[in-house]
């Protein structure tokens, strides 16, 4: 039973919370994701809450997407680039 | 030939310093237009903010350097809200000054927040309005830790700070707050791991 009975929040980063909250995603992922779109101005969202809301496929492959930067930073290792550009190009040519 | 296959021709990865990541990402979707060209601004928004982590803690750790007295500020603010979560019901009429004056009771205030926990009941309003988040006993079911994390992000020029704060409740379940700029965002629920 939660303890929190209400909250008003308005903003984009806080629509983000509530459909990751209504997606498949581990608790750890939501929490990353969350972290991540922290970083973000505001208005900067506008668009990952207009392709979440229209698309929930997106969260987890976004999840997926961001997991691979991360490894791709924390490595060190541009090749890893490689790949994530390749996936990436694959993706939106499917959208056309 | 793709746009990756194109860019490469013209610069190696390896040769790529992380910042130029997001840059030659970006112009590699140049061709994409409507829907691919929404999903590509995504996706390198998704880019840009993984890489601030690395970029954030040298940050941080170049401004503890020189601001050893503002990291001494959030160290004291934390100290004070965690005094104020073990006080007594009849709290003295100082420490709440002293509370609500501090960065975090601001915040607090602002957006209305209030505890019971099991040493006494907590409320950070000036006046008696409460209509925004209300932390209360339901069910038996009570606060038994706060734990609150500032951070601080610096992203180029932008700097920020925001606030974690997680709830851990007499039932295992654990809430965490995000106070982003100052405003509350989001409340995140775990449940009690059985």
């Amino acid at each position: 039973m939660p303890l929190i009975k209400s909250y008003i929040p308005t903003k984009n980063i806080f629509k983000i919370q509530q459909l990751l909250s209504a997606s498949d995603l581990t608790m750890r992922d939501r929490d990353d994701l969350m972290e991540l779109f922290f970083k973000a101005e505001d208005n900067e969202l506008k668009p990952v809450v207009k392709l979440f809301d229209k698309n929930p496929d997106w969260i987890k492959k976004i999840s997926e997407n961001y997991k691979a930067k991360r490894s791709a930073f924390a490595n060190n290792n541009y090749n890893i680039w490689q790949n994530i550009f390749l996936e990436e190009e694959n993706q939106l040519k499917e959208l056309l | 030939m793709t746009s990756f296959e194109k860019f490469t021709q013209h610069q190696s990865l390896e040769e790529l310093r992380p910042e130029q990541i997001p840059t030659k990402e970006k112009s590699i979707f140049e061709k994409f237009q409507g829907k691919a060209k929404e999903l590509a601004g995504v996706l390198t928004l998704v880019t840009a903010l993984s890489m601030s982590p690395g970029l954030t803690r040298e940050a941080f750790a170049e401004e503890q350097t020189k601001q050893p007295a503002e990291k001494e500020q959030i160290k004291e603010m934390q100290k004070i809200f965690k005094e104020f979560l073990v006080k007594e019901k009849n709290t003295s009429h100082e420490f709440k000054i002293k509370f609500l004056s501090s960065d975090i009771g601001k915040v607090m205030e602002q957006q209305n927040i209030k505890f019971n926990n099991d040493k006494g009941s907590f409320t950070l309003s000036r006046d008696k309005q409460v209509n925004g988040l209300e932390f209360g006993e339901l069910n038996g079911v009570s606060t038994n830790m706060v734990e609150v994390d500032v951070v601080k992000i610096k992203l180029g020029e932008i700097n920020r700070e925001n606030l974690k704060i997680k709830v851990y409740n007499s039932d295992g379940s654990i809430q965490t707050l995000l106070l982003y700029d100052g405003q509350l965002v989001g409340v995140t629920d775990e449940k009690p791991q059985k």
